[in-house]
């Protein structure tokens, strides 16, 4: 007896899910990619701040594990999202991350943000263009409630990196296999082979639309209630009606061919198993595999990743000497024996994104790479946890902008310049053209 | 978002504007006090003829006319959102007189308002609620919301809070796959099995004519699988001539695997694959030498049936099968299917229905049939159309189009209780009251709320509703050692996290279901406790694993404030944190909200007080320092003796006599109102001194929990009532829960917006053209 196939579905699916596109239907150069990393609770300002100035910054300790990728990363210094100032030391700081706005403290009846991640604006304009317009990735599950001792917030705003409009959180997926599987939804429905058996397809085709038939029929049901109730109602029928046409629309373009980036060779990486790994590097290692496939397949080019949500309480007991959570950690009362388990947990995380990109630095497409290929922005909304200060934010932007960055240096903007600054750039990147975004008072110059 | 703007402007204006029968007290305390700060910091720019003028007001018999800008206010002072930064800034001490006193007012004129019942957003199932929805109509235990992302909560601090239970992409995603994957369990479809030879081989040009493949040469069969299953391949193969025979069997284009035909006679192969609902494609490819391929058959694996499984599919299907209507005409059956789909849609959508309600779900069912699927198959498309309608998935009521308060219907009355006390869809009684419309009286409601609060059902209520109030639902999850102690990790385990948060629910459990005092929350000489938490504790001669009733000696373990999850869920930090067990109390057990921290306020590192260092102090000492400055104390003086009345409990809920630094505990404390206390008995002698504002709290809670929705203004009307009802009944925990069922808002609609959006389908796509 052979050995089970059972992840044949899974292993390099690439073949199967992306016809054999034809030449007018791929793109002649790869695209951009974007990508937002969110890490709560701050970090060590003493171990991050590099030395050197421009091209000639030395990487601090925090930054070290960049050793190989060094020349694709900025350290960006003076940024700020002012409009988070006070009140509380996460919540309203996580969703103001991508945007800058006010986040109104509530408790959940009228949510309200301020404005829309940038993230979303890239996914609104440009989204249509994959299978997917955007991916949100996370490690922890939303937390519920409201944090009346912390001010009165709903603690879902600390779980939201990605917003859609002022008052609708785009949710993460924290399940690998779930998130692997959303990357291929459309496989459910039947993958899209090429030469259909002329006697068989109008069943394929049926079966492929079994989908798309469901979601007509309960878009009835919308119209039969929608008579019937009142119009705060409507509101979140709308809410669904507006999911099930994404959906559609997903499914009818995975039925017609899109113009795309195909890279050639494999990807193998086995379909994850269920459920969220114990082993917490696992976990983190099997999310940032799938978010390389998902850029190196072109199935989005747009993402957030939460490293940790607001006030994250792991406990990163695989380190040597760390016993406390997270978010206590953070709170270290600038006692040396705290501080020396806090920068343990921060550093383990910085140079996970660091072997992220490394590994995208490896992915090979034409004469660059998927790291040239992309704009990935890593940080945080507070700099130093237990101070919980918004002036000077710790963030690193890796990757070549597609050509557009002239990375390997540290940029020190005047004090207080607005991270909406930095946004514009990646926006314009992106193709989106916009005079202001949130607070932006200019556009921070990356080239 | 423009109809959430109308909603709002409709929430803060409604009501008539007849005078206010205030007291003369306040009206001159208004006078004197409170009109000339707002007059100070506010009149500028709320001035008469202004856009937002409450100011107008010079008298508080007119308060009517402007309790929603007044409401505003006293959020927008405690939020520091007003005034605007740039302008004056009233003392915190102002801050918090007017916040608190324009509260109280609003809140004691509130009924004069009239009753008021309140709009309920259409709310889609949580993930509790859907996974016990499919466990009562289908008898089915599986977890399959388990791939939905998690709810976060709102309102009143619930996850069943109708505002922020969005419908993101994602999840509608998995509302198809949860539908697919509930009938594929539910319906038990006979095993197909498929036959292939070399006739069904797809005519490629290079394609064997045969069953012979030779070198080089591919064989492809195609075939579409209706449901996502473990499929089993079995062929027979003989190898031809002498070079080896190697096949190569690729799925859907992608090598698979590939095996060795040996020489000799016909063996046989079985392979096992997957395959999702959709089209596939098997190739054979012969890599070297040559082979024939006989016996090729492929059948899918359908899961084992259970009686679990067996219920389902007869809750669904009747005996009705393929087999029983094999004689019957397509008529007939598209007739017994109907009869079948109305008969579990009234179920699912929680209303009675007609055929027409069906008709698309036949239609789906048409279109499988006509694929020359089988019943049970064309049954399971159908149905998935039931279980992804937003009929289902949301529990909307419907509007009647009129100003004022209307009743429920009886069918709606019946999910809003059975939600509220079971997380879950009504049963046959509850359904048979309704379709009589028996259940919308005192006693009948009396009645069902003791029958439903009695049943197991009532469990998951009771815990979510505790552990959302409490704030204990994730306490022990990720555990703070200790590290000054570095034997804590042997004392602290997961288990005694489970614990605690299983004696809180236990306590609740109790006062609920054995209809106490809910003061005891406060009062309670006993907690529920079990060997390992009672060593834990330091509670002598308790033996046994599950938690039991304990009679304590000393009270301190006692009630909320004696729980280790309360302790615990109010020290994130390396310490105990008096400020937060202070605000804990203050916003979750009381209801007095806590201002929002200036911004830029110093760590209390930093404190700087003469050549001692920081780490030197005590966290009273600390505390001390930084309430001597006045803008801090304002709150502080109200917040941190709160919190020290807990000190003797340490951060992971044990109890102590020493801190950290190995200095005695005092629990002591004096309140911002100057009553002196020794220890926690001390203080919850005085807490229960204030029983109608933490009946008020309990009230307020359970009211947004059973409502689903944000309290506003006028619901203070609702709850003063219950308040004094619940007073006069010796604060009994089940007249709460009564109370709550009774009132205004539970059983009634305002519906707030008269606008009539005029019913059009959306042209249909001609999406099977394409």
């Amino acid at each position: 007896m052979l050995r089970g196939c059972g992840a044949a579905m899974a292993l390099p699916l690439m073949e199967a899910m992306v016809p054999l596109a034809k030449a007018d239907q791929r793109l002649a150069k790869p695209p951009l990619r974007t990508g937002y990393f969110f890490m709560p609770n701050g970090v060590n300002e003493k171990r991050w701040r590099p030395e050197g100035n421009d091209e000639k910054y030395q990487l601090s300790p925090t930054l070290a594990p960049f050793k190989n990728v060094r020349d694709k990363l900025i350290v960006l210094e003076n940024l700020t999202n002012q409009r988070t100032a006070g009140r509380n030391g996460h919540w309203p700081k996580v969703p103001a991350w991508l945007h800058g706005g006010f986040v109104k403290r509530n408790a959940g009846s009228d949510i309200d943000v301020g404005g829309i991640s940038a993230d979303q604006v890239m996914a609104a304009e440009i989204g249509n263009r994959t299978p997917l317009p955007s991916f949100e990735l996370g490690l922890e599950p939303t937390r519920s409630g409201v944090d009346n001792a912390g001010g009165g917030f709903a603690m879902l705003y600390g779980s939201h990196l990605a917003w859609r409009d002022p008052h609708t959180p785009v949710p993460k997926e924290i399940v690998p296999q779930l998130a692997f599987d959303r990357l291929f939804r459309t496989a459910s429905a039947g993958p899209v082979v090429s030469g259909f058996n002329p006697n068989q397809a109008a069943v394929t085709n049926a079966l492929q639309r079994d989908d798309l038939s469901v979601l007509d029929a309960v878009s009835e049901d919308v119209w039969l209630l929608k008579g019937k109730i009142s119009s705060a109602d409507k509101v979140k029928l709308d809410e669904y009606m507006e999911s099930v046409r994404a959906v559609e629309k997903r499914i009818e373009n995975s039925l017609k061919p899109q113009k795309r980036w195909i890279n050639q060779g494999r990807f193998d990486l086995p379909r994850p198993g269920p459920g969220i790994p114990p082993d917490h590097r696992e976990h983190v290692r099997q999310m940032l595999d799938v978010l390389a496939l998902a850029y190196w397949s072109d199935s989005t080019r747009i993402s957030t990743f939460m490293i940790g949500d607001a006030q994250s309480t792991r406990r990163f007991e695989f380190l040597d000497g760390v016993n406390n959570i997270w978010h206590g950690l953070s709170h270290h009362h600038n006692d040396p024996a705290n501080i020396a388990q806090y920068t343990k947990v921060i550093e383990w995380n910085v140079a996970q994104f660091a072997s992220f990109c490394e590994r995208l630095q490896s992915l090979k497409e034409g004469e660059s790479n998927v790291l040239e290929n992309s704009q990935l922005l890593f940080g945080c909304s507070i700099r130093d946890g237990n101070k919980h200060d918004i002036d000077d934010l710790p963030l690193i932007l890796a990757g070549g902008g597609a050509g557009s960055i002239r990375s390997g240096r540290r940029i020190i903007s005047p004090k207080k310049t607005p991270m909406c600054n930095l946004h514009m750039a990646l926006l314009q990147r992106m193709g989106i053209k916009k005079d202001k975004f949130g607070d932006s008072n200019g556009v921070l110059k990356l080239s | 978002m423009s109809a959430r703007l109308i909603l709002l402007a409709a929430l803060i204006s409604g009501g008539a504007a007849q005078a206010s029968a205030v007291d003369a007290k306040d009206a001159a305390f208004f006078k004197s006090e409170i009109r000339p700060l707002l007059s100070m910091y506010c009149l500028e720019c709320h001035k008469e003829g202004k856009e937002v003028d409450f100011l107008k007001i010079k008298d508080l018999s007119q308060l009517h006319t402007q309790r929603g800008n007044l409401r505003s206010a006293v959020d927008q002072l405690r939020n520091r959102t007003m005034p605007p930064p740039k302008e004056d800034q009233p003392s915190e001490a102002e801050r918090r007189q007017v916040a608190d006193w324009l509260e109280r007012v609003l809140r004691t004129t509130a009924s004069e308002m009239g009753p008021y019942a309140g709009t309920v957003t259409a709310r889609r199932l949580n993930r509790l609620e859907y996974d016990n929805t499919i466990r009562d109509l289908l008898g089915l235990q599986m977890k399959f919301s388990k791939t939905f992302p998690s709810d976060g909560g709102g309102g009143e601090g619930f996850d069943n809070n109708g505002e922020t239970l969005y419908l993101p992409v994602i999840l509608m995603e998995r509302y198809l796959d949860a539908a697919e994957a509930i009938v594929d369990e539910a319906i038990i479809v006979p095993e197909t099995r498929r036959k292939f030879t070399s006739a069904d081989f797809e005519p490629t040009p290079d394609a064997p004519k045969s069953n012979l493949l030779k070198a080089g040469q591919e064989a492809s069969v195609f075939f579409p699988v209706v449901m996502t299953a473990p499929h089993v391949l079995t062929l027979k193969a003989a190898r031809v001539g002498e070079a080896e025979a190697r096949i190569l069997l690729k799925v859907d284009g992608i090598a698979a695997q590939s095996f060795v035909v040996p020489a000799g006679a016909e063996k046989a192969f079985e392979i096992q694959l997957r395959f999702f609902r959709g089209s596939h494609r098997l190739t054979f490819v012969a890599e070297s030498g040559a082979a024939t391929l006989a016996g090729i058959e492929l059948a899918d694996k359908p899961k084992a049936t259970s009686p679990e499984r067996r219920e389902a599919h007869r809750r669904l299907l009747g005996s009705s099968s393929s087999a029983s209507l094999a004689e019957k005409t397509p008529a007939e059956r598209r007739a017994v299917a109907s009869t079948l789909l109305q008969k579990f849609a009234r179920l699912a959508f929680r209303m009675p229905v007609t055929e027409k309600d069906v008709g698309k779900n036949l239609a789906l069912f048409d279109r499988s049939a006509a694929r020359g699927e089988n019943f049970e198959t064309s049954m399971k498309l159908a149905l998935r159309g039931i279980l992804a309608s937003p009929r289902f998935l949301f529990r909307a009521e419907q509007d009647h189009l009129q100003p004022g308060v209307r009743p429920l219907t009886d069918h709606e009355l019946a999910v809003r209780l059975s939600y509220f006390l079971w997380n879950s869809t009504p049963d046959a009684e509850l359904n048979a009251l309704a379709d009589a419309g028996k259940l919308n009286t005192p006693a009948t409601l009396g009645a069902q709320l003791k029958r439903l609060l009695a049943d197991p059902k009532a469990d998951s209520f009771i815990q979510n509703f505790t552990e959302q109030w409490l704030g204990t639902k994730a306490v022990g999850d990720t555990v703070p050692l200790s590290p000054e102690a570095p034997d804590s990790k042997d004392i602290y385990s997961k288990e005694i996290g489970a614990d605690m948060r299983k004696e809180a629910i236990a306590l609740m459990n109790y006062l609920l279901r054995d209809d106490r005092s809910l003061l005891e929350l406060i009062s309670a000489d006993y907690s529920f406790i079990n060997d390992r938490l009672a060593e834990y504790y330091g509670v002598p001669g308790v033996k046994g694993k599950a938690l039991r009733k304990v009679t304590l000696k000393d009270s301190h373990r006692g009630g909320v404030l004696g729980l280790g999850a309360v302790q615990m869920a109010t020290s994130p930090g390396m310490r105990t944190s008096p400020v937060l067990r202070g605000a804990w109390v203050l916003t979750t057990l009381m209801g007095t909200p806590v201002p929002a921290p200036p911004a830029n306020i110093p760590p209390l590192e930093n404190a700087k007080t003469g050549k001692k260092k920081p780490s030197a102090f005590s966290i009273r000492e600390k505390l001390e320092i930084h309430r001597a400055d006045a803008t801090c104390a304002s709150c502080h003086n109200v917040i941190d003796p709160i919190g020290f009345s807990m000190e003797h409990f340490d951060r992971v809920g044990r109890w102590r006599d020493v801190d950290d630094k190995g200095k005695p505990i005092s629990a002591s404390g004096v309140t911002a109102s100057g009553q002196a206390f020794r220890d926690l008995d001390e203080f919850k002698a005085l807490l229960l001194t204030r029983k109608r504002d933490f009946a008020r709290q309990m009230t307020s809670k359970l009211l947004g929990y059973s409502l689903g929705r944000s309290l506003v203004d006028r619901d203070d009307g609702t709850i003063e009532g219950i308040v004094d009802r619940l007073e006069a009944g010796d604060y009994k925990a089940q007249t709460l829960l009564r109370e709550i069922i009774l009132s205004t808002p539970f059983r009634n609609r305002n519906e707030l917006t008269l606008v009539t959006v005029p019913v059009k389908k959306p042209a249909k796509a001609e999406k099977e053209a394409k």
